[in-house]
């Protein structure tokens, strides 16, 4: 059976997809290009179509996920406005640094292992953080725009940089201060990695919000999503004039994903952040260790690898939206239990 | 796919980014509907205190002291 020329089944394996990743670009505000792209690939799609399709799907998500966020009262624009014009200026200089290496001709092997590393370090990074707070520790999901944050809940080195006062200092969501220098100085450098490496950045600038400037977790997420809308908008339509986005495949995984990211955004109310950064950091470690591994199938020519990396990252997609699912349904029943003894007393 | 490939390429991207943006905003007024619709018996259902079967028949809305026994 055929739709729009696609076959259904295709359709059924987009939409299904698309709700796994959307649990997971919900929840964390990332996730969107860095398994979808990977995934097409490995299915057969020219490297330009994958990356284009991926794009596109990853701004229609960020739309939804961005809209539901800001029902939640969990985007900062400020920020955001301030966070995309760094981002733009570092992507800028990034991409002469990228050019500059493809002259050389070691593009290639530098973004590759940089990625590796970047994604590994960062996965460790989150891992160890959450493991130290032993699951307990993390920041409450729901934020009270007036309510100030406790000192103990912002991260050493975001206490460091709202330390230094260098005026016009801007108020953000949280109830806190920080110099715009500071913010800007933030977003040119995750903006510098993006560009450099080529990704969209989602799993650079969420952490970097919370652990750099101490915006709390959901507003980090929220305010990311409400940076990719532009970025991943832009991007979309720079491709698709060369006609390299594919509607058969961003139309079938945009209507699985805008239901995950509705699920994975509510999620954020009800799970406790601690319980679930662990599994944030062991995705990060898993798609580094797929790219890694991708990366050698090409270099020793093992085709197989490709079909290897390709399960790694769908598994530990499966595993944290998995645990996302599995934490918020838990909360639910907790919470019902709670009110039912209440009821009985 | 929805008849765009005959305009011009910034056309066509424009056209594209706008079906995308459009199939966003109307999947999310439509999900929006069914959650506020069907959310609170997903939610009973999700807690225990609803079967399937009864979200099905739609026998499971939320009782006035929030479904606590009495």
């Amino acid at each position: 059976m055929e739709l729009f020329g696609v076959s259904a089944t295709l359709i059924a394996t987009f939409v299904g997809f698309g709700l796994l990743i959307g649990i997971l670009f919900g929840f964390f505000g990332m996730g969107g290009s860095f398994l979808v792209t990977p995934a097409l690939l490995v299915m057969g799609y020219e490297s330009t179509t994958a990356v284009a399709s991926g794009l596109a799907f990853v701004f229609g998500t960020s739309v939804i996920a961005t809209l539901k966020h800001r029902d939640l009262g969990q985007v900062d624009y400020k920020l955001g406005v301030l966070m995309i014009a760094g981002t733009t200026a570092g992507i800028e200089v990034g991409k002469i640094g990228l050019e500059a290496l493809e002259h050389m001709g070691r593009a290639d092997t530098v973004v590759s292992v940089a990625y590796v590393f970047l994604l590994g370090g960062i996965g460790l990074f989150v891992t160890r953080e959450a493991l130290k707070s032993d699951g307990g520790g993390g920041l409450e999901h729901d934020v009270d725009e007036d309510a100030d944050v406790d000192d103990a809940e912002i991260p050493e080195v975001a206490q460091k940089i709202q330390s230094y006062r260098i005026p016009p200092m801007m108020e953000l969501r949280g109830g806190f201060r920080v110099s715009l220098w500071m913010i800007l100085l933030v977003a040119f450098a995750t903006g510098l990695l993006s560009g450099f490496l080529g990704v969209g950045g989602g799993f650079i600038r969420m952490p970097a919000l919370f652990y750099l400037i101490g915006v709390p977790v959901p507003v980090a997420v929220g305010t990311d999503l409400f940076e990719i809308v532009f970025s991943g908008g832009i991007g979309s339509f720079l491709y698709a004039q060369s006609g390299a986005v594919d509607l058969s495949i961003v139309v079938p995984l945009l209507s699985g994903s805008a239901l995950g990211a509705r699920l994975g955004a509510a999620a954020t109310s009800l799970v406790d952040e601690g319980d679930i950064k662990v599994y944030f950091g062991v995705m990060l470690l898993l798609g580094a260790i797929a790219v890694a591994v991708r990366k050698l199938g090409g270099v020793f020519e093992i085709p197989v690898m490709d079909t290897v990396s390709l399960v790694i990252i769908l598994g530990a997609a499966l595993l944290v939206s998995g645990a996302v699912t599995y934490s918020a349904i838990r909360e639910l029943r907790d919470e019902a239990d709670g009110r039912t003894v209440a009821a009985d007393v | 796919m929805f008849g765009i490939e005959t305009l011009g390429p910034n056309a066509q991207a424009a056209a594209l980014v706008g079906i995308v943006l459009a199939e966003a905003v109307v999947l999310y007024v439509v999900y929006g509907w069914l959650e506020s619709t069907f959310g609170p018996s997903v939610t009973r259902v999700l807690q225990g205190r609803c079967a399937v079967m009864d979200l099905v028949f739609g026998r499971c809305s939320a009782a006035e002291n929030g479904g606590a026994r009495q």
